[in-house]
């Protein structure tokens, strides 16, 4: 009796499990299937099979300019990860070891702020940066989205620093080193694993942010990739097989970082709950 | 000189004393541990002596220098952690010469202060790997080593063994007691384990809810324990404890009466403390080896019985009298033969008991009388 209820329980996971991953796949095979399509056959038959592999299309994306827009997505990710690890990874440091309540008073703070969307924030975030005369300028996306990745990184890391072994940084205290030595030299080197999953999260909502970009970024030659995929699509007519492509182009990078460091962006997750 | 004096020393967590005025000298060159039960405050004392925890009160001194408000690598100490707490990321010479990299020490004297502590410990070959390709006991050797290569005044050990298994336990006693001769540096060690604490110590240090109940070399300490406190925490298994009333406080002897046994007259060992009067309740302690062979012999219904190969346990129930405190049940008393002994649970023994093996407790706990060496 027990056994089949274990088995229906089974069986009602897999299938939502499927079904949702199905939900997924699904798009994304549509859109490599659809970037091998010709203009044509795209019209005629929008969800048959490409008739061959056609890799005009991806020449059509690429002549649009998504090697530059991909360079700046590039660069904005790199640079906004790179902030958001370093101001998160201390901040939670401090939080954790600050003696007293006032650390956790701090961080309740830190995660009520994530609860603020970003639709929320779009315009006094323009204005500032409008003010600041940074529109047009990676800068003006790097700063936004590393204090609205912050937050999360922090609650990433808090709960890192929360199990780190108290002995280690003893340990260095005794051998001679600072706080911020410790944190340097022991802490951060053997942060890895929580570095890589912060990394990556972010990454992936950096690459793939587009209403914050669409807004700051009107010059073509700052345009991140989701925007610049943009110019794929007229006023009047839209090529889909390039817009396909170009999604392709883009999302492959992504693809490749996941494959490779799963279990860091599964831990990313599955720490928060600790 | 490499001496420790602590005066007064007192450290609060919130509304918990955790250090009550501790006063405490330790001379150059001494090896002192620090027992206590769970909570009594001897990490706390020892992290308070390494820097790790800053005392509310009270001044701490190593050698002549007022320390209790330096950083812990000013001190002039290195600890050996429980958990070894080696940097995983660092090879074992990379561990052990950290410290000397901080104080920007040159590379070849880092290098030959690692090669002289490894070489002391036998870990030469191990230099070059990470420690999680270390078993327990070398990883303990390192962090051993690592406190060496600072060349500290005051080694601190906080619980070092206690992750080792049994055998290696004995044997990295053994070897730390040959590290210290070596050495003949000042070394400061807590533990819970009495055998380590008997065995390797020149003066052990009991301590009690915050507080240093007494000082003494190991032998002094079982053998003459100033409170039942301490005569119940040396000693495996611990002290039989009988409760009995003064019949006599006479001409430097005391007469204590226990339902079921002969009355029990002990010389007045120690005149300080309460004033001791006829019909005052005391407690009575004897050792349970030194139950076995003795002046009058009692029945004990066996419940337990313990074969360790060079020694018997037996725990059970005496047929005339009841314990009141121990290891064995309540009531029930333990005996220790030093040696193979045929018994068996549910049997029923005869067991000598010497009437001057008894300690006398007052009603504050205080011993008043020392039992006779057996």
């Amino acid at each position: 009796m027990e056994q089949r209820r274990f088995k229906a329980t089974s069986l009602v996971l897999y299938g939502f499990t499927g079904l949702w991953s199905l939900m997924v796949l699904i798009p994304i095979a549509y859109m490599i299937m659809a970037a091998f399509k010709t203009k044509r056959s795209m019209f005629i038959d929008p969800i048959g099979w490409p008739d061959a592999l056609n890799w005009e299309s991806f020449e059509r994306a690429w002549g649009v300019g998504v090697g530059g827009f991909m360079i700046n997505s590039v660069l904005v990710t790199f640079l906004s990860v790179v902030v958001i690890v370093i101001f998160s990874g201390m901040a939670a440091y401090a939080l954790t070891r600050m003696p007293g309540r006032s650390g956790q008073i701090i961080y309740l703070l830190i995660v009520a702020g994530f609860a603020i969307p970003v639709q929320a924030v779009l315009v006094p975030v323009f204005q500032i940066m409008s003010g600041a005369g940074f529109l047009n300028s990676r800068l003006a996306l790097v700063l936004p989205y590393a204090a609205y990745g912050i937050p999360f990184t922090v609650i990433l890391f808090y709960a890192f620093f929360l199990d780190f072994p108290r002995e280690l940084e003893e340990a260095a205290r005794l051998d001679g080193c600072t706080r911020f030595q410790t944190f340097l030299r022991v802490i951060l080197p053997l942060s890895g694993p929580a570095i890589a999953s912060a990394a990556i999260f972010q990454s992936v909502f950096i690459w793939n942010e587009f209403i914050l970009a669409l807004l700051i970024l009107t010059k073509p030659a700052f345009k991140t990739l989701p925007v610049g995929i943009l110019e794929l699509q007229g006023e009047f007519t839209s090529d889909w097989p390039a817009v396909m492509a170009g999604l392709t182009l883009a999302t492959l990078p992504l693809l490749l970082i996941f494959v490779l460091a799963q279990k860091y962006f599964v831990r990313s997750l599955a720490g928060l709950g600790k | 000189m490499s001496t420790v004096e602590i005066s007064g020393l007192v450290k609060n967590f919130g509304a918990f004393q955790a250090l009550k005025s501790i006063d405490l000298s330790i001379g150059d060159g001494e090896f002192v541990v620090m027992v206590g039960p769970s909570g009594c405050g001897k990490s706390t004392l020892l992290r308070a002596i390494a820097g790790l925890e800053m005392p509310d009160d009270g001044m701490i001194m190593v050698g002549d220098r007022d320390v209790t408000f330096e950083e812990p690598a000013d001190r002039g100490v290195a600890m050996v952690f429980q958990n070894y707490a080696l940097y995983p990321h660092m090879t074992v010479a990379g561990n052990m010469g950290f410290g000397l990299k901080m104080a920007g020490i040159a590379k070849d004297a880092i290098a030959d202060a690692v090669q002289r502590a490894s070489d002391i410990l036998s870990i030469g070959d191990h230099l070059h790997k990470q420690p999680k390709a270390l078993s327990g006991g070398q990883k303990q050797r390192v962090a051993i080593g690592r406190a060496i290569t600072r060349q500290p005044k005051v080694f601190l050990f906080d619980e070092p063994l206690s992750n080792l298994d049994a055998a290696l336990r004995t044997r990295m006693r053994v070897e730390l007691g040959r590290l210290h001769n070596e050495l003949n540096a000042t070394m400061i060690y807590v533990t819970h384990d009495q055998t380590e604490a008997m065995t390797m110590a020149d003066r052990i240090v009991v301590l009690s809810s915050g507080a240093i109940e007494q000082v003494g070399s190991p032998r002094d300490l079982y053998n003459r324990p100033g409170n039942l406190f301490v005569a119940g925490f040396l000693g495996s298994p611990k002290m039989n404890v009988l409760q009995a009333t003064l019949v006599s406080a006479t001409d430097g002897e005391l007469t204590a009466s226990v339902a079921g046994l002969p009355d029990i007259t002990r010389p007045l060992d120690v005149t300080e403390g309460r004033e001791l009067a006829v019909g005052d309740k005391v407690l009575l302690g004897i050792r349970p080896e030194a139950l076995g062979e003795g002046d009058i012999s009692f029945n004990l219904k066996a419940r337990v019985v313990e074969n360790l190969g060079r020694e018997t346990l037996i725990y059970g129930t005496p047929e005339n009298f009841r314990s009141c405190d121990g290891d064995a049940e309540d009531g029930d008393i333990v005996v220790q033969y030093p040696r193979q002994y045929d018994a068996a649970a549910g049997q029923t023994l005869t067991v000598g008991m010497p009437l001057d093996a008894f300690y006398i407790f007052d009603s504050d706990g205080r011993t008043r009388s020392f039992a006779a060496a057996h």
